[in-house]
């Protein structure tokens, strides 16, 4: 099914300050994404509701809720449901691929990640969930 | 016009040279909770603490083109997780191993 909606706007979920970093200054000079960052969950869902994101880069491993928590609230809200959610972390497994898959989101980037190809990756897996 | 790709690079330069700087201060605050968890009763707050910090070291120093550093804290991450996991104390020979992997790290991020 193709869908219309253009990825413009990302919310980036990460916690940990270098990598955050390093993924915004990726997109922003690679790309022409509108960006925005937070570094909790709490924050996440606040932002999501604020910034309308078409896109959120979430990492599994926050300090206040893990990712899995994050994507199942936004899922509860009528104004954030239907929000794609792309899972960042390190250390996965087939068997976790398929449960983030499973809870509802659109793909994974394992970390370490090489951010010359992050953008490349992130449209790869919207293209694969948006036709 | 600006080329983005050299800009990037040029970019990814700095941050690369900034990571590398505080690397050695990353990793000398990871040992020195270790040293605590080891010198204290056992802490399993602590321990997860440590837990994180060397699985966010990994994910971190990969990503900014430290493998080798990656590939060391990636190690003591797989042997905390399991500990995590089953909630089991380690044993002597495992915390040697760690230990040994933490001095890897040190010397590591002194050379790299």
């Amino acid at each position: 099914m193709n869908n219309p909606v253009q990825l413009k706007k990302i919310l980036v979920v990460e916690d940990e300050s270098d990598i955050q970093t390093i993924v915004k200054i990726t997109l922003e000079t690679l790309t022409d994404f509108e960006i925005e960052v937070c570094d909790s969950g709490k924050k996440a869902l606040f932002n999501a509701k604020t910034f309308s994101p078409d896109l959120i880069l979430l990492d599994v491993m926050l300090p206040d809720m893990d990712g899995p928590t994050v994507l199942a609230s936004l899922q509860k809200e009528p104004q954030t449901k239907l929000i794609p959610v792309i899972f960042m972390t390190a250390k996965v497994q087939p068997q976790d691929i398929l449960h983030y898959k499973n809870i509802g989101a659109i793909g994974i980037i394992p970390k370490p990640f090489d951010p010359m190809t992050l953008p490349a990756t992130i449209r790869n897996i919207w293209k694969g969930s948006h036709g | 016009m600006v080329d983005q790709s050299a800009l990037f690079a040029e970019k990814m330069m700095l941050l690369k040279k900034e990571f590398k700087a505080n690397l050695p201060g990353k990793i000398d605050t990871i040992t020195k909770k270790w040293q605590n968890l080891q010198n204290l009763e056992w802490d399993w707050n602590l321990f997860e603490e440590i837990y994180i910090s060397i699985h966010k070291l990994s994910g971190a120093s990969g990503t900014y083109g430290f493998s080798k550093v990656s590939e060391i804290a990636s190690k003591i991450e797989n042997i905390m997780r399991a500990a995590l996991e089953n909630k089991k104390i380690l044993n002597s020979k495992t915390m040697k191993q760690i230990e040994s992997s933490m001095q890897e790290l040190i010397q590591y991020s002194n050379d790299c």
